[in-house]
């Protein structure tokens, strides 16, 4: 963000140093007053530290069946239960929550790419080319893509488990690359779903700026195209793309759950919040505790990243601020 | 219109997906000698080159047939969704009317006294239902009003009352979304200098928000219809697995399962018309209430 400091010496004034900063440490300040954004913020941040550390300090792995120990209600060895299988509970959501962050991160960094480069281009180049290529998301839009989702999945689901005896009996290896090539896929299906809007947002702040006036100002007063993109085109359309990002993220986490609810997404012994919840589900009536502590989880988790995307709307972009 | 090469578009990208995909719909049948498996093949006319299979499909589509199912012997794709998709619809229409209901009046409360606890409790209840998942919230509801309170039947789709937590649960995402919508149109609109106007003109509170605002505020709720439906449907694939309901969703998922090819591709492309169809409607409806859009657009 900080680019001020990297290219300080390049400036003419220190007038301007002080205007780059201000943008953000206005937002700072706008979001330091948010208590509910700041506290999803708190609870996020708690909530990856948890589950991409605790699993080392853990003495039961997440696959660690003990049938013995099935459906045990929480105690002081299983905090959380076990499941049907006698895995620890507490091991398994911290270990789903690391799987479901993944996928969301890696989906959101996919779907950014793809996003900000289409509306960039759309927008920077404008005519007719932007014309055909917001036709075509027009298009894109009025597809059913939860469904295609699905049919993707289905598909890769196949390929991956063919590969997987291809490589067993053609080759003699040992693996389970049908698990990761799942995985992988998860990211690339739901990825390429979300940047549609992104790519909508971006475009259309492209096309605004270049008709503002004090981008106009800055052409008049020779400064470099790259020195207007670097320095008043790109902070400008940060913050949007900050907050659209934000928003992206529990979108993203919703799809996966979702998609692993219906037995599509990860697959088993592998673990994720969207299948604890249907193990949970189909369990609930003797151990509600194996729905409970992943649904409560996995609620709060949305509800904290609606909050902090919220929060950053209103902090970096008060006046497109909805509600 | 779009319509057409959009639904082009979706047949021919499924038909492909389906047919790379290296799972045989009869993979899965308990051992059959090759001779019965070509037969079936056959029958199916499986074995022709995957174009000639295409094209004979398209030229189905056209008339609107839409094949044999591969699964269900003897049905048709047509007869199958025909038998299936009511279920959906009067799920989908209960939830509609649960989300509108809720959805609108939840808004309205929040939107008369805004930054007051009149609009911080429906707010945080509107928030808290746009983060509680189908998934987790059909289940919860089960565990609480079937199981505890045995209030309802926990599945099935016999009784007038079993309709009711499944159209809760399918309806409360989008009541919750609603009502978040409301509430920002509402506000906008109160802000404006007509209703400052009404309000000087002596009309009583109620009817500046219900006669005056309500239409304007209404807008955003109207155009967030149209991609509603499309989540209505991704979300009936949830409800109607968990509560187990013979309609078209749980039929979708299980056809995806089974490579039932034709069963999949025919749902698909019934639902994209059924999307597209119902954002026209909307788009429509849009303009009707707003003449300005004509000229913006």
């Amino acid at each position: 963000m900080d680019n001020a400091s990297v290219n300080a010496d390049t400036l003419p004034s220190p007038d301007q140093l002080e205007k780059g900063q201000s943008l953000w440490l206005d937002a700072w300040h706008r979001l330091y007053k948010n208590k509910m954004a700041l506290a999803g913020a708190m609870f996020i941040g708690s909530m990856v530290l948890l589950c991409f550390i605790g699993p080392f300090f853990l003495e039961k792995s997440y696959s660690d069946q003990d049938l013995s120990q099935a459906l045990k209600a929480p105690s002081a060895e299983y905090w959380l239960g076990t499941d049907h299988l006698g895995r620890d509970q507490f091991s398994r959501i911290l270990f789903g929550g690391r799987i479901s962050f993944l996928v969301a991160l890696a989906a959101t960094i996919v779907s950014l790419f793809i996003g900000v480069l289409y509306g960039t281009v759309s927008g920077y180049l404008g005519g007719k080319i932007d014309v055909l290529m917001m036709r075509i998301i027009d298009t894109l839009y009025a597809l059913p893509f939860t469904i295609f989702v699905i049919l993707l999945m289905v598909f890769a689901k196949d390929l991956g488990d063919s590969v997987e005896t291809w490589l067993r009996e053609g080759l003699g290896w040992d693996t389970d690359i049908a698990l990761q090539w799942n995985l992988f896929l998860l990211f690339g299906a739901i990825g390429v779903v979300e940047w549609l809007t992104m790519a909508r947002i971006v475009r259309g702040q492209v096309l605004n700026l270049r008709r503002q006036e004090f981008i106009e100002a800055c052409q008049s007063l020779g400064l470099s195209t790259r020195r207007i993109i670097v320095r008043h085109m790109i902070p400008n359309v940060l913050g949007p793309v900050i907050v659209y990002t934000t928003l992206t993220i529990p979108a993203i986490m919703l799809l996966e759950a979702f998609l692993s609810f219906l037995g599509l997404g990860v697959q088993p012994p592998m673990s994720s919040w969207g299948l604890l919840i249907k193990d949970g589900a189909e369990q609930m009536e003797e151990s509600s505790w194996m729905l409970l502590y992943p649904g409560v989880i996995f609620a709060l988790t949305l509800f904290s990243l609606n909050f902090l995307g919220d929060g950053l709307r209103d902090a970096l972009d008060p006046k497109t601020s909805k509600d | 219109m779009q319509t057409i090469p959009v639904l082009l578009t979706v047949a021919t990208l499924t038909f492909f997906l389906l047919r790379l995909a290296p799972g045989g719909p009869f993979d899965d049948e308990k051992v059959v000698s090759k001779e019965i498996l070509a037969a079936i093949n056959e029958h199916y006319g499986l074995d022709k080159p995957l174009l000639t299979q295409y094209f004979e499909y398209m030229g189905g589509l056209i008339k609107g047939d839409l094949g044999p199912s591969f699964k269900y012997p003897n049905r048709t794709v047509n007869e199958l969704i025909a038998e299936a998709f009511p279920v959906s619809m009067e799920l989908g229409f209960y939830s509609i009317m649960v989300a509108l209901m809720l959805g609108l009046g939840i808004g309205l409360i929040a939107s008369i006294r805004p930054n007051t606890v009149t609009d911080y409790v429906p707010s945080s209840l509107a928030m808290t239902g746009i983060c509680l998942p189908t998934f987790v919230l059909g289940p919860l509801l089960i565990l609480i009003f079937s199981i505890h309170l045995q209030w309802f039947n926990a599945s099935g789709w016999h009784f007038q009352s079993d309709k009711i937590l499944p159209a809760l649960t399918l309806g409360g995402f989008y009541a919750a979304y609603i009502a978040r919508l409301t509430r920002g149109g509402m506000l906008e609109i109160l802000s404006q200098d007509f209703i400052r106007t009404a309000r000087a003109k002596g009309a009583s509170e109620l009817r500046v928000v219900l006669f005056h605002a309500l239409k304007g505020g209404v807008f955003p709720v109207i155009s967030f219809l149209g991609p509603a439906v499309a989540g209505l449907i991704a979300g009936s694939f949830v409800i109607e697995t968990i509560f187990h309901i013979p309609g078209l969703g749980r039929f979708f998922v299980q056809s995806a399962f089974n490579r039932d090819y034709t069963l999949v591709l025919g749902t698909v492309l019934f639902y994209s018309f059924l999307i597209i169809i119902l954002n026209l409607v909307v788009d429509i409806l849009l303009v009707l209430l707003n003449p300005k859009l004509k000229f913006e657009s």
